[in-house]
C-alpha cells in the first residue's frame, strides 16, 4: 500500500522535486498509518501484498489478455447475422478460500464482456452470460488457478 | 521526423479503433432489447474502447507524467465500472419476476 501512495501522490503531482519527495513520504506514511490504526490494515499485511507483487503483475497481465479474447469472442454476438445469442444465467464454485480472491475473481468475471456476475453468495458465483460458449470453463479458468496461487503465496 | 510520424501513426491507430469498439458497443446496446443483454454489449466498450482510445492518447503524450496519469484513469475505470454493472445486474434479477422468459436460468451448481 505505501508504494502505491507514494507512486499515486508522484503521480498526481506531476513532477519530482524534493520537497514533493519528502512530502510524499510523510502523507504516504500518515495513510498507511490511519488505515493501521482506523481500518483494519497492519504491517503484517503490508508484508504479504509485498510478497504478492510479482503474482498481481501476472493476474493483471492473464487479465489483459482475457479481456481481450473475450471481446473478440463476444463482438461477433451483436451482429445477429453473424451469431445469435442465447442467454443463460449460471451457478459455479471455484474452490477459492478468501474473501479478497473471490471478490477479484467476481470483479474480473465483470470486466470481461459477455458475462457479468450477478451474485457471490459465499463460493458460489451466480453469472449472467451472452451465451453458454462465453462461460465454459469459467470456473477453472487461468485467472481462478492464478488466484489459487495468490492464496498459497500468502498463506507463507 | 520519422519516429514522430510513426508516433503519430500507432496512436491515431490505437485511438481510432478505441473509437471503432464505441461503435459497436453503441450499435449493441440499440439492437438488443433487455437490460441484461445491453450491459454486455456496454461492457465491450468499457472494457477493450476505453483502454484502447487511453493507450492511443498515452502513445500521443509519450514518456511524461499525462501518460502515468492516463494509467490511473485505466485502473481506476477497471476498478469501478464492474461494481456498477454488478449492482444494476443484481437489481434485475432480483425485482424481475419473469427473468426465465428473457433467459434461461440454471439451478444446478457447477464445481
Amino acid at each position: 500500500m505505501f508504494p502505491v501512495l507514494f507512486a499515486l501522490w508522484l503521480i498526481f503531482n506531476g513532477r519530482v522535486t524534493p520537497e514533493i519527495l519528502i512530502f510524499g513520504l510523510f502523507f504516504a506514511g500518515l495513510f498507511l498509518g490511519f488505515a493501521c490504526r482506523y481500518m483494519g490494515y497492519s504491517m503484517e499485511k503490508e508484508r504479504r501484498v509485498l510478497m504478492l507483487a510479482l503474482q498481481v503483475v501476472l493476474y493483471v497481465g492473464e487479465l489483459v489478455v482475457e479481456i481481450w479474447k473475450a471481446n473478440l469472442a463476444a463482438i461477433p454476438y451483436i451482429f445477429d447475422r453473424i451469431r445469435k445469442p442465447s442467454p443463460r444465467i449460471i451457478r459455479f464454485r471455484t474452490g477459492l478460500r478468501t474473501e479478497t480472491a473471490r471478490v477479484v475473481l467476481a470483479n474480473s468475471i465483470t470486466l470481461t464482456p459477455g458475462t457479468i456476475t450477478v451474485s457471490l453468495d459465499r463460493d458460489v458465483f451466480t453469472v449472467h452470460c451472452l451465451d453458454a460458449s462465453l462461460a465454459e470453463g469459467i470456473e477453472s479458468s487461468r485467472l481462478v488457478s492464478r488466484l489459487r496461487r495468490m492464496e498459497e503465496v500468502s498463506d507463507r | 521526423m520519422l519516429l514522430e510520424i510513426l508516433r503519430f501513426a500507432a496512436g491515431s491507430l490505437f485511438f481510432v479503433s478505441g473509437l471503432a469498439i464505441f461503435v459497436i458497443e453503441i450499435y449493441g446496446n440499440f439492437r438488443f432489447t433487455y437490460v441484461l443483454n445491453r450491459m454486455h454489449a456496454a461492457s465491450i466498450g468499457d472494457s477493450l474502447g476505453i483502454v484502447l482510445c487511453l493507450v492511443g492518447l498515452m502513445i500521443f503524450s509519450g514518456f511524461t507524467f499525462v501518460t502515468l496519469k492516463l494509467a490511473a484513469v485505466t485502473v481506476f475505470l477497471w476498478f469501478s465500472t464492474p461494481v456498477c454493472s454488478h449492482l444494476v445486474a443484481k437489481l434485475e434479477t432480483e425485482t424481475n419476476e419473469e427473468l426465465e422468459r428473457e433467459c434461461k436460468v440454471d439451478n444446478e451448481c457447477r464445481g
